[in-house]
């Protein structure tokens, strides 16, 4: 709930883009960052080491779902930033030079992880860009090739993989394959576990490091810690997991965690950064976690989730502008199309609706490849009251424009 | 309390004249990168 200099008070179902699954000002977080910042602000981490990047460490290679028993961990300071650091760390712990990413990605706006993102609007005007990034298609089920029997899916997703190996750059040369558990930017899909597993055995039958970008997808917001609890659970872990957003409550910090082996590989000098693993992102992420493991609000994420896809779901049966209702946990997206058969995109219907939603008090934001999605990525630390008094104005505006 | 409120609009427009006051300081002095434009009223 934010309240604005006019005295006006909005639900924010954008919560920072992802940032804030713990509220805008947890008042815990405040006062671990104030003992912090009471003592100092920064020592640069490799020179004074301070206690709570430690902890940090130590947390995260406790809690992270990465293949292998003993994990270390890089901090940086953004979500940009982990994509990319894991990407260097795959390059030198494989000595190859290619990586693989999807349709759909969003991986930040570096240099390197503005080549990785899909949509190439974040990138006009910005190239000659990285070699060695190539492109195989994300399992976008709602949107299979026209005609495409579902059966035959995901033998397609998977083939496109193959395609690069055949087309772009041998399988012995590519270190990783970079991985949205559920792409936000692209549109709230999430990767079918059955396509995990196969991409997965991929990557074991070439060498190959599996990277799971988890910057928007981590810390609770899918209803687990993280979304690659889900894949554990199944049997799958990634080599690499990259973290960011909610780690800290609203601090810049972000994270990559992996087994040491893989961590230990690049050379000295090749992976840093002054302001990494800051005292006070430290402080106030250590106290996030804890709150959020003992609220427990990865499962207070599942029943906000439950709550909103079963709304949802209803409005998918009354209302023809919506296509597709699909995400995990408290991350969910809802696709906005002109015709549910012909499910031509409609952006026009759901930036009129963030448009009206806004006017009553209820943010919200789009995302996907077509621009019409919209998604929901409130504080899970919102009441119930509020969550149904946002989908009463969510529902209102919908039911308005369909009537206009 | 904030953290329980429901929401409330309370000015005749929105954005309100204060917010409005902020929004024209930040035309005027910060980047501010929107990559999607405003898609077709409908």
């Amino acid at each position: 709930m934010i309240q604005d200099v006019d005295g006006n008070k909005f639900l924010d179902w954008i919560g920072g883009v992802g940032v804030l699954n713990i509220g805008f000002s947890q008042p815990e977080v405040v006062e671990a960052v104030k003992e912090q910042a009471e003592k100092y602000f920064h020592g640069m981490y490799n020179v004074v080491t301070h206690e709570g990047y430690v902890a940090l460490s130590e947390k995260l290679a406790q809690i992270a779902p990465v293949k292998g028993d003993k994990k270390k961990v890089f901090f940086a300071n953004s979500g940009a930033e982990a994509d990319e650091n894991a990407v260097k760390i795959a390059k030198a712990f494989t000595k190859r030079p290619n990586i693989i990413v999807f349709s759909g990605a969003f991986h930040g706006r570096t240099l390197m992880t503005m080549s990785m993102t899909s949509k190439k609007a974040y990138a006009v005007g910005m190239g000659p860009f990285p070699d060695g990034v190539y492109r195989a298609q994300f399992p976008y089920y709602y949107r299979n090739p026209e005609g495409m029997p579902q059966e035959a899916a995901l033998d397609y997703y998977l083939d496109s993989i193959k395609v690069v190996f055949e087309q772009c750059g041998p399988s012995d040369m590519i270190a990783a394959i970079v991985v949205e558990p559920l792409q936000g930017e692209g549109g709230f899909i999430p990767a079918p576990i059955e396509w995990v597993k196969a991409v997965r055995k991929i990557c074991d039958e070439n060498g190959i490091l599996l990277v799971a970008d988890e910057v928007q997808t981590g810390f609770c917001r899918t209803g687990r810690m993280f979304a690659t609890n889900y894949w554990e659970e199944a049997g799958v872990q990634p080599d690499i997991l990259a973290t960011a957003k909610s780690i800290a409550a609203g601090v810049p910090l972000s994270a990559i965690i992996a087994r040491e082996e893989i961590m230990e590989a690049p050379a000295p000098g090749i992976i840093g950064g002054t302001f990494c693993g800051n005292p006070l992102a430290c402080a106030a992420a250590l106290k996030t976690i804890e709150i959020m493991e003992r609220d427990d609000l990865a499962g207070r994420s599942c029943e906000i989730g439950e709550k909103v896809s079963k709304r949802f779901n209803e409005w998918k049966e009354k209302y023809p502008v919506i296509g597709d209702v699909r995400g995990l946990g408290g991350m969910i997206g809802l696709e906005f199309v002109k015709d549910q058969k012909t499910k031509e995109p409609y952006p026009e219907f759901s930036s009129a609706v963030i448009n009206g939603c806004a006017k009553k008090g209820l943010m919200i934001e789009g995302a996907g490849t077509y621009g019409n999605v919209i998604r929901f990525l409130a504080p899970l630390v919102m009441t119930d009251e509020q969550l149904e008094a946002g989908l009463n104005i969510y529902e209102s505006v919908i039911k308005e424009l369909l009537e206009k | 309390m904030l953290r329980t409120d429901l929401p409330e609009i309370i000015t005749e427009t929105l954005p309100g004249p204060k917010a409005q006051a902020i929004i024209d300081r930040r035309e005027a002095n910060v980047f501010i990168l929107l990559l999607l434009k405003k898609g077709k009223e409908l």
